[in-house]
């Protein structure tokens, strides 16, 4: 969409077609541009970054992130945020942990409706109980984490076998990675060609129009909800997957994370405006920042600094793009 | 249309009462296929109201609404679409990060299964859309870079997009050069040739003559006459809209003095309006007169500091001031009275007494505690001055009738030592009686020496109260007339033309 | 003389309900406790009970003062339980017998008990006007320039104190914490002051009229010519100064401090102005209320644990009620 638009401003304005048309290759290509940038870098501080081993399993840590940022994601550009992500993950992660004994099967899909549940309920108070989406994914932050720990204060180990071959199973790409790739595969494809995946960026974009113009505002809200607390719940089997375990405290202040990660993605904070792939990306500049600072050994309470700092840049990005965007609109072409 | 087909549609008794204010008596509409019927009015006339309710954004209290052979008591906006009545708003309905082409087919995407989209079904439909509209740029393109020209057309064609035999254009032209507009009409007269009835909401006396085949003049409220197009003139037209004589015995002693308060020079907001001046003489009230959209809120909204002027001087009892907060505007003797008394004017929650202390809240307190005893007889006074009805100084403004909340209004203004009051639009939606002690309420502050600027939709009103009457059109001043002699007919005639310079600026 | 009876008599049944409506938040504080009192068989209204909600309530009770301040004018502040806790982290190193190593805390020390406060106090305004001027300047949603605000402040927390906590701050704060006067907890009689001393503002002060003004209409009160821009900051220091008072009675009660300690005091705070009605879109609601509320949440946590429902359960629980009372406060209050 990015290219045509700068298609136009080149039809319109010859002399600098040539500056607009470079302009496109890399305008909203940011991302990528920053994550190879990155990556670079990475390879010239840590000579163990470039390694089979060390990708592998910056894939596998960003495994569960992502698949929490396709949620936050969707939340995101219908206006919300969904705080309780992270907390929804523990809990369907001590579901699945607590219910693995009657088969892999029925516990997974225990866990997944569990969260699922958790997704409706924010999605309720959201659409018929009118409360602000922030407020109402806190509170639920609130429950699923009370709940997770009222199950178990500690980690729940799991010793079904077939955990630990799911854990070891495949090369460089493991089990979470590539359930990871699958969703976002599959959320690309229907965020592209979907009439309710387009309503989801008009509602965020402008919800008046949209219920003007006859969009079922408040089903869509509801099943965004719902989508990202069932993403939570396939996020809380992978947990296990990974982790061997079911972990009460898991993912704590990832709700923020997969804010800021999505962020840096180009993603609008504001709603109606995003790329998945790109918010993707930003899982993985994200990640490969804790990455790197691991593999150079800096002392944990630095790592929080420069995660803070890369949240408040990424949070700060997002506003400047807003405000420079609704001056264009204001100033017209 | 001689022998008159079954009509479109056809609206009986709509009546609507706001807070007590009937915007809608009663009125009957009716259109037929395939024609274009302009409806025109001044300002609060109730067109717009009335139109709200055809595309069921409003609820009529009485009334019936027949579509084909369907009646209706109220629409709402899914039954106006799956009827067939489209609207183009006059502001911007459109979501802007999406696409064009994802605007126009907003709502009612071709899909397959309900769920993915068609959009090779969809892509050609776009396509001829935007041909008919002369829009040469990719569908793909974003609302956000379009213009606001481009943008108004993209709406047009959102509306014909879907399967309308009623298309309703609420001042479409707002935002279009001569050009466009030519396309624009091509376009109503091919879709006319289709049998679809339109109704066409404008200002523009010379658009209605050229593209109308009969139109409706509103007033009060009220439908005053529909007429053929051969059957009227631009002048029979402004006659009709303005009706009413105004009582001559209604104009008041004047208390204008020689002192010059307040001198306007050659002000201009960007966007808003362009080389405003005049003069505010002591005791004087300066009416403005002039369309929606002609400018005479930005003035105001700009002398109270709201807005900075992008150029041009303002001169307050002899010194050159630079105004650039209500704050400071205050401070030297400014008061605004708002047009939307309850969006702008008042805190509706709060009490009688704290909105008519806001300004001096600081004035009445000693260290940080404010003392009620002091604001209650600051209120009280006002309350008795100003007759303001009002159960007690605690109650809340909200309970209170129009009027009386107007008075509240000005009665802050009273409190704060005003000496220029500004006043936009004073009696939108004040019954008659209250209105009339308003007039008296204003007329005794000039007695006190205290100046008036007040813009009003109400010729009667300003030709009543004002000495002088400075017309607007287009963001510029286009006429200053004397009260005393001019009329309603001249002031509309003033109000409705586009200056010649204008329309070079925007063409260019 | 029938019409003004009839007249009359309306008035009173109006009156009344909306007096209902205004205090029902209060009755329901008073069915609440009786309920407590059957179901516990009376151990909730023991006087030595009630003693223990006060002081348990006390750190969230000045920090959801805070929050009624910065919620009148249709903000909110996620940030002010970082501040306590960063407040809390300042006094607490500060003239600590404790030395602390490889961090920015154990400069702290040398600064002196009595400094410390003031350092932690006044740092703790400072960052309410940084909030405020991000709100009103920048006009950046206040969810997340405070969002992004407590980020940044749990990072420097965790600066000072290398992750770890401050197990010995200044005997001070235990003492202060440990001392009653007629049976009652010190941090109470603080919480009690500011609560009066914030209504006494709200009330009676003309800046407490500009605030409920600017949160009821901020376009009508700046063209009435309130200082918008000025009382909004105002409101957003005051929060944060609150903050830091909060840091202070946490020291005190806990008698240690972490730089994760503030984990589940966000919600709480939201939590207790809410329920006490207070409206998220900003203009309504009272410091009474917000007190009522805190108290409330208080009561129920401390029914819980009489109970011996777990903690843990207790959260998920308080969650939901949250959820409940807020989403009753939204539907009745149809703002906008």
């Amino acid at each position: 969409m990015t290219q045509s638009k700068s298609t136009a401003d080149a039809a319109k304005n010859d002399s600098t077609g040539a500056i607009t048309r470079l302009k496109a290759l890399f305008a909203g290509n940011d991302v990528f541009l920053i994550l190879i940038a990155f990556v670079v870098l990475a390879a010239i501080a840590s000579p163990s970054f470039l390694t089979a081993a060390n990708l592998s399993n910056l894939l596998t840590q960003s495994a569960l992130l992502g698949i929490l940022s396709v949620g936050q994601f969707l939340v995101v550009v219908i206006g919300g945020f969904d705080l309780s992500v992270a907390a929804v993950m523990a809990l369907s992660s001590l579901v699945f942990a607590k219910t693995i004994g009657y088969g892999f099967a029925p516990a997974a899909m225990l866990a997944i409706a569990a969260g699922a549940g958790c997704g409706i309920f924010n999605g309720l108070v959201v659409t018929w109980g009118r409360v602000q989406p922030l407020i109402a994914t806190l509170a639920m932050m609130g429950i699923a984490r009370g709940l997770a720990l009222t199950i178990s204060e500690r980690s729940v180990l799991v010793s079904a076998p077939l955990i630990a071959d799911l854990r070891d199973m495949g090369g460089f790409l493991s089990v979470p990675t590539v359930i990871w790739f699958i969703i976002v595969a599959i959320a690309a494809v229907l965020l592209a060609s979907t009439r309710q995946a387009l309503h989801v960026f008009a509602i965020g974009g402008n919800e008046t129009t949209s219920r003007l113009a006859g969009v079922a505002v408040e089903k869509v809200k509801l099943g965004v909800f719902a989508t990202s607390g069932l993403l939570s719940g396939i996020a809380g089997v992978v947990l296990v997957i990974r982790s061997n375990s079911g972990v009460p405290l898991g993912g704590s202040g990832w709700e923020l994370d997969t804010i800021a990660a999505i962020a840096i993605g180009g993603t609008n904070l504001f709603g109606g405006e995003g790329k998945l792939l790109r918010a993707m990306a930003g899982v993985l500049i994200y990640q490969l920042i804790a990455n790197v600072m691991n593999l150079m050994a800096v002392d944990p309470y630095y790592q929080n600094i420069v995660r803070a700092a890369v949240i408040i840049c990424a949070v700060g990005l997002s506003i400047l793009r807003l405000r420079s965007a609704s001056r264009r609109a204001i100033l017209g072409r | 249309m001689d022998q008159p087909s079954q009509p479109l549609l056809k609206m009986s008794g709509i009546t609507k009462t706001f807070l007590g204010v009937q915007a809608l008596k009663g009125v009957d509409f009716d259109l037929v296929p395939g024609e274009i019927q302009c409806l025109i009015g001044e300002n609060g006339a109730g067109k717009s109201t009335l139109m709200r309710v055809l595309a069921g954004a409003l609820r009529p209290d009485a009334g019936t609404i027949a579509i084909g052979g369907d009646s209706f008591a109220a629409l709402d906006p899914m039954l106006g679409h799956r009827v067939g009545i489209g609207m183009i708003y006059q502001e911007t309905d459109l979501v802007l990060p999406l696409s064009v082409a994802d605007n126009i087919f907003l709502g009612h995407e071709i899909t397959r299964g309900g769920s993915i989209l068609r959009k090779g079904d969809m892509r050609p439909v776009v396509a001829e859309l935007m041909l008919d509209l002369n829009l040469h740029f990719s569908p793909d393109t974003l609302v956000r870079d379009l213009g606001p020209a481009q943008r108004q057309l993209v709406q047009i064609a959102k509306a014909l997009s879907r399967k309308i035999r009623i298309l309703v254009l609420d001042e479409p032209t707002a935002a279009l050069t001569d050009n466009e507009i030519g396309y624009l009409f091509s376009l109503l007269q091919r879709l006319k040739a289709q049998g679809i009835g339109m109704v066409y909401v404008s200002h523009r006396l010379n658009e209605v003559m050229e593209i109308a085949d009969r139109v409706t003049v509103m007033r009060d409220g009220e439908r005053v006459v529909t007429l053929p197009i051969g059957a009227v003139t631009k002048d029979g037209l402004i006659a009709a809209m303005v009706g009413r004589q105004v009582d001559t015995d209604a104009r008041t002693a004047s208390h204008r003095t020689d002192k010059l308060v307040l001198s306007v020079d050659n002000l201009s907001v960007r966007g808003q309006f362009s080389g405003v001046s005049f003069d505010l003489r002591q005791g004087e009230i300066l009416g403005l007169a002039g369309l929606v959209g002609a400018g005479r809120s930005e003035v105001l909204e700009c002398l109270f500091g709201v807005t900075t002027p992008d150029s041009g001087r303002i001169t307050l009892f002899g010194k050159e001031v630079r105004i650039g907060s209500p704050i400071q505007a205050i401070r030297l003797g400014l008061g605004l009275v708002p047009e939307e008394r309850r969006e702008s004017g008042l805190v509706l929650g709060r009490s009688v007494e704290e909105n008519i202390g806001f300004p001096i809240l600081r004035r009445l307190s000693r260290w940080l505690v404010i003392q009620r005893s002091r604001l209650a007889g600051v209120a009280a006074d006002l309350i008795g001055s100003l007759s303001i009805k009002t159960p007690s100084a605690r109650q809340q403004v909200a309970t209170l009738s129009g009027g009386n909340q107007q008075k509240v209004v000005i009665g802050r203004w009273l409190a704060a030592n005003t000496r220029i009051l500004l006043l936009d639009e004073p009696t939108r939606g004040i019954d008659v009686n209250a209105k009339f002690e308003l007039y008296q309420v204003i007329r005794g502050l000039t007695a006190k020496g205290v100046s008036v600027v007040m813009a009003s939709s109400e010729l009667p009103e300003l030709l009543a109260l004002s000495d002088r009457i400075l017309v607007m059109a287009f963001g510029r001043t286009v006429a200053e007339l004397d009260a005393a002699t001019t009329d309603q007919v001249e002031i509309m005639r003033h109000a409705v033309v586009r200056p010649q310079e204008t329309t070079a600026g925007e063409a260019a | 003389m029938s019409i003004m009876t009839n007249t009359l008599a309306k008035t009173t049944a109006r009156d009344a309900r909306r007096l209902l409506a205004d205090h029902a938040i209060l009755i329901i504080l008073l069915l609440f406790i009786v309920f407590a009192a059957i179901v516990s068989k009376g151990r909730f209204i023991q006087i030595g009970n009630i003693a223990v909600i006060l002081f348990q309530c006390s750190v969230i009770g000045v920090l959801a003062l805070g929050q009624t301040f910065v919620m009148l004018v249709a903000g909110i502040d996620l940030s002010v339980t970082t501040v306590a806790i960063l407040a809390a982290v300042v006094m607490g190193a500060g003239g600590s017998e404790e030395q602390q190593q490889m961090n920015l805390a154990g400069i702290l020390p040398f600064l002196g008990l009595v400094p410390s406060i003031v350092v932690a106090i006044v740092g703790a305004a400072l960052i309410g006007l940084v909030n405020g001027l991000a709100v009103v300047t920048f006009r950046i949603p206040a969810f997340i320039s405070t969002l992004a605000m407590s980020l940044a402040l749990s990072g420097l927390a965790m600066l000072m104190t290398g992750g770890s906590p401050i197990h010995y701050p200044n005997a001070f704060f235990s003492a202060f914490g440990a001392a009653k006067l007629l049976g009652l907890p010190s941090t109470v009689y603080v919480f009690a002051i500011l609560a009066l001393a914030c209504a006494f503002f709200l009330t009676r002060s003309h800046i407490g009229i500009m605030l409920y003004a600017i949160g009821g209409n901020p376009r009508a009160a700046g063209l009435a010519g309130i200082p918008v821009r000025t009382v909004t900051v105002l409101a957003y220091v005051v929060c944060s100064l609150l903050g830091g008072i909060a840091g202070f009675l946490f020291l005190a009660r806990t008698g240690s401090v972490a730089p994760t300690s503030g984990g589940g005091l966000l919600l709480s705070t939201i939590a207790a102005v809410v329920v006490g009605g207070v409206s998220l879109s900003g203009g309504k609601g009272t410091i009474q209320n917000a007190v009522i509320g805190t108290l409330l949440l208080a009561g129920l946590g401390n029914l819980m644990n009489i109970l011996l429902v777990s903690p843990h359960l207790q959260d998920a629980i308080s969650g939901l009620i949250i959820v409940l009372a807020i989403m009753m406060n939204v539907r009745l209050n149809p703002a906008s």
